[in-house]
């Protein structure tokens, strides 16, 4: 009998001890690891989306939003029927059988995406079907109430590497790490069925939205600029063109319209070439509207003043090249002023001649040419400046009627500015505000570059462009009542070595109202046809914009 | 002496058993509030999707072109003809002045 017991004894001690040593295998040996586990089986990690910022025009209304919507996932496991799905979702969204039929067919997919960014309405039709194994999930799009406007200073959004969304060319661009914000991440222990348990463990790191930014660009002048643009291109006959609106005093961008464009809604219609904006990537010559800035330079060095005659008996002969004015005519001995008037070359090569080359090429850097403007898209770039000892005596001569440098219209339209603002050189720049998610902002302030000429040089050279509007080819066309400082520019294009004969770089400059000035505004139009002349048709653009926006702006005539 | 402190000793123990029978009650209940809170965060995000339809349909209404088709459609035109009633100096003048 006690042998018995002592049997069963040793035999519940040994099945005791075995329970221990299972026990302590499990709960101390394996404890990360099965710890982990269970923690894996019981929380759960859900991202947290940062909604991308909002791009604001001057007066808050939204250019760019973004707009919910959804993406079809199919469980290939639950779906029940695979006809009916496949057909429903053919004729809802439009595509072919045959795209989601070869995929369903590998069976290790738990999870295949359909589609993505599908619009609210569509979603709802296809939720009402109720079909087993189809699920929705929440994604955001771009959505521009303004369409096309602006398409090419705003750029668009597509997908990086990672197919996260990325921000290419514009403000998306140049902007898209503040605008893109930081994801968040919810973990939390959730019950059975799947909903949280409130009183077990949760870590709640918030997302960061994206900043919002506000623009200097009006919506209104935005839209008078493409509207006559559009006119103009198709009454003149040009193959494109551009119009830039800044204020001189802070450099803020007003308007920017190039065309040809595209619709940033669907980016992936159109062309890639016309994803760049030509404003601040597009080099042309910019002919005679650069007579402006070499007058600026040699009032501003004393070597002439607006009464100085200058000799314009005929042409001029320089490195065995001739220079003739554009007309062939020729008046003699006239005033600098008159030299604008009349947009003379060899008026302006005498000019230049009273010019040092060292100091010539030293305003031409001071200008800005040659360098990048430092303006807020992504896509800016600059033509160069030959060097030095690359210039030749017609080289100088030719640069001071504008032919034989390359500028960008940001270029151009910044060093005039300077003209309106009493000779301050302001760095362009397209964002105004930055927007926290907070409510607080960050003013970009405006930023002088340079001081390129004294304020009274500036006020002379404003008169001899009021004079060259009021005098020159464009005195029949100008807005009645209105003075405004302006010049006329042609060039004509470079191919292979040689200008070509027949096509030309149209162009207008100026600003107004001179008292004041609100507005500085350079239009170019390429390859016009009706006339090549930039008094027949950048000129009348300028001139039908600027009529609008001084009933915009509240600007009254001055006589 | 002796018989006070017993019964203080057993109002303490059903003290604590009533808090014990208490936090089981309420951990209880709050681990099982998980659904309201999800219908609470769906009511957030419903909420959330209306307000971003209105900000679109109001961008939408807002949009220049939209505005420019109503315009023409009541019959409005934009003005040719200015009249101003204040006339400012030329700059010339203003420069005779100063000087």
């Amino acid at each position: 009998m006690g042998k018995r017991v002592t049997v069963i004894f040793i035999l519940f001690f040994l099945l005791f001890g075995f329970i221990v040593v299972k026990l302590f295998i499990l709960q101390v040996v394996s404890f990360e690891g099965l710890s982990g586990l269970a923690e894996k089986q019981r929380m759960a990690s859900l991202p947290i989306i940062a909604s991308r910022g909002k791009i604001l025009a001057s007066d808050g209304s939204p250019l760019v939003l973004n707009k919910k919507t959804y993406g079809i996932f199919l469980e290939p496991k639950s779906i029940k029927d695979k006809d009916i799905v496949l057909n429903i979702l053919a004729k809802e969204l439009d595509i072919s059988i045959s795209t989601i039929s070869s995929k369903l067919n590998n069976d290790s997919l738990l999870w295949l995406p359909v589609i993505h960014q599908m619009e609210e309405k569509k979603k709802e039709i296809i939720a009402s079907y109720k079909l087993d194994g189809v699920g929705f999930m929440d994604e955001t799009k771009r959505y521009y109430p303004e369409a096309s406007m602006a398409a090419q200073l705003l750029g668009f959004v597509g997908k990086g590497v990672s197919g996260e969304d990325q921000g290419y060319f514009g403000v998306e661009g140049y902007y898209d790490q503040q605008l893109r914000g930081r994801d968040g991440r919810l973990i939390q222990e959730l019950d059975p069925v799947g909903n949280p348990i409130l009183t077990a463990e949760r870590q709640n790191i918030p997302a960061e939205n994206g900043r919002d930014l506000k623009l200097y660009l009006d919506k209104t002048i935005q839209f008078i600029a493409e509207r006559q643009l559009r006119k103009g291109i198709e009454i003149y006959g040009a193959k494109g063109g551009t119009v830039t609106i800044l204020d001189p005093k802070t450099g803020g961008i007003l308007a920017m319209a190039s065309l040809p464009s595209y619709n940033p809604d669907g980016f992936y219609n159109y062309q890639q070439e016309l994803y760049k904006n030509p404003i601040v990537s597009s080099s042309y010559e910019p002919g005679s509207t650069f007579k402006v800035l070499i007058m600026g330079a040699a009032l501003n060095e004393g070597k002439i003043k607006s009464d100085t005659i200058i000799d314009e008996a005929g042409p001029v002969e320089i490195g065995g090249y001739t220079i003739n004015t554009w007309n062939q005519k020729y008046h003699g001995r006239i005033s600098a002023t008159e030299v604008l008037n009349y947009s003379s070359n060899v008026g302006m090569v005498n000019i230049e001649k009273n010019l040092d080359q060292n100091i010539l090429l030293s305003y031409i850097g001071n200008y800005g040419f040659g360098n990048l403007t430092g303006i807020d898209l992504q896509e800016e770039t600059s033509p160069d400046i030959r060097e030095r000892n690359k210039w030749y005596e017609i080289d100088y001569a030719t640069v001071s009627f504008g032919q034989g440098i390359a500028v960008t219209p940001i270029q151009m339209v910044r060093a005039v500015s300077a003209v309106a603002n009493k000779g301050k050189m302001m760095e362009p720049h397209i964002v105004k505000e930055i927007k926290l998610a907070d409510g607080s902002n960050i003013l970009i302030k405006p930023k002088v570059m340079k001081q390129v000429f004294k304020p009274e040089v500036a006020s002379v050279l404003t008169e001899m462009m009021v004079s060259a509007v009021d005098n020159g080819e464009t005195k029949v066309i100008k807005p009645t009542g209105f003075r405004i400082a302006g010049k006329t520019g042609t060039a004509q294009i470079p191919i292979a070595g040689h200008y070509d004969s027949q096509k030309t770089i149209t162009s207008f400059v100026g600003f107004a109202p001179v008292e004041n000035p609100a507005f500085v505004m350079l239009v170019t139009l390429r390859e016009p046809t009706s006339s090549p002349w930039g008094s027949e048709t950048a000129a009348p653009i300028f001139f039908a914009i600027a009529k609008e926006l001084f009933s915009y702006m509240g600007i009254s005539p001055s006589g | 002496m002796g018989e006070k402190k017993s019964k203080i000793n057993y109002l303490i123990l059903i003290f604590i058993v009533i808090l014990v029978v208490l936090q089981v009650f309420i951990v209880n209940k709050h681990s099982t509030m998980g659904d309201q809170l999800t219908l609470v965060n769906n009511k957030i995000m419903k909420i959330e999707g209306e307000n971003n339809q209105i900000s679109e349909q109001i961008a939408s209404l807002s949009a220049m072109t939209t505005i420019t088709e109503k315009a023409k459609q009541i019959g409005l035109v934009s003005s040719s003809q200015v009249i101003s009633l204040a006339r400012s100096l030329p700059l010339a003048a203003n420069l005779k002045l100063s000087l």
